[in-house]
């Protein structure tokens, strides 16, 4: 209970908001992370591949990365996803309706199918069959993991490659330009005001 | 040369053909498209993220 006289807490002038809502500088944070990352490629690199430890060190990296895209995104998709889903079944619908590729772009997407498609499908029917004759991406790749430098360059990149997917190509916050609304070919602000504010993206 | 060795080489030689195209036709969609377009939306993120999860537990944690 306040006196007449007491006066409310000014959030301005007491010191530690002000210090907690500091940013930290980016290049700090952004060498930080580098050398984080660095220090789990390294230990990484020299785990057995079949061992705890190596699949705990895989996880824990698909799971930072998935809490990290889902913190940096909040509110900063580009679309939503329904219209994303819609924008795709229609440039699939109109393909196969016309019988012909019309269009180079949508022919070029649709060989980057096609190649995405083989090289998931070939690997997933190698794999069921566990056949000598029918190797793996993994064991195709694993004269290069074999070795400690190998498998640490190619973690590297595989975590460089996640970075970019969780945090990567984001709408700017309060950026009505970069609101691109692939679905009718527009940029711009949205009708109705700045799509993302509700945090349903 | 082995029925799977060769079924790779081909789809290896595919993407090597398809990037460089890619790279030289500018009316064709890029590497670069293709990522953003997935990344256009939390449903695309999501399934890429899930794509290149998968790639990194069969390429690391998994017997070759």
């Amino acid at each position: 209970m306040r006196g007449p006289g007491r006066q409310p807490l000014d959030r301005r002038v007491w010191p530690l908001p002000r210090l907690a809502a500091r940013p930290v500088p980016r290049l700090v944070a952004a060498l930080v992370a580098v050398l984080a990352a660095a220090a789990f490629v390294a230990w990484e690199a020299v785990q057995a591949r079949l061992s705890t430890s190596s699949h705990a060190g895989i996880l824990s990296a698909i799971g930072v990365l998935l809490v990290l895209a889902l913190a940096c995104g909040h509110g900063r998709q580009r679309e939503r996803s329904r219209t994303w889903s819609l924008g795709v079944a229609r440039a699939l619908r109109s393909v196969f309706a016309a019988g012909r590729v019309r269009t180079a772009a949508v022919g070029g997407a649709l060989v980057w199918v096609l190649l995405i498609a083989a090289t998931a499908g070939w690997d997933a029917t190698s794999f069921s069959e566990q056949r000598h004759d029918l190797p793996t991406l993994s064991r195709l790749f694993g004269d290069v993991t074999d070795h400690d430098w190998g498998r640490a360059l190619l973690f590297a990149a595989w975590l460089a490659l996640g970075a970019y997917l969780a945090t990567g190509w984001r709408r700017r916050s309060r950026d009505p330009a970069a609101d691109v609304d692939h679905a009718n070919g527009r940029t711009g602000p949205r009708p109705g005001g700045s799509p993302g504010e509700d945090g349903r993206r | 040369m082995t029925v799977g060795a060769t079924v790779w080489a081909v789809i290896g030689t595919g993407w090597v053909v398809w990037l460089v195209l890619t790279g030289l036709v500018r009316r064709l969609p890029g590497i670069d498209s293709v990522v953003h377009a997935f990344l256009g939306s939390w449903l695309g993120r999501l399934l890429a993220l899930a794509a290149w999860a998968e790639a990194g537990w069969h390429l690391f944690g998994q017997r070759p």
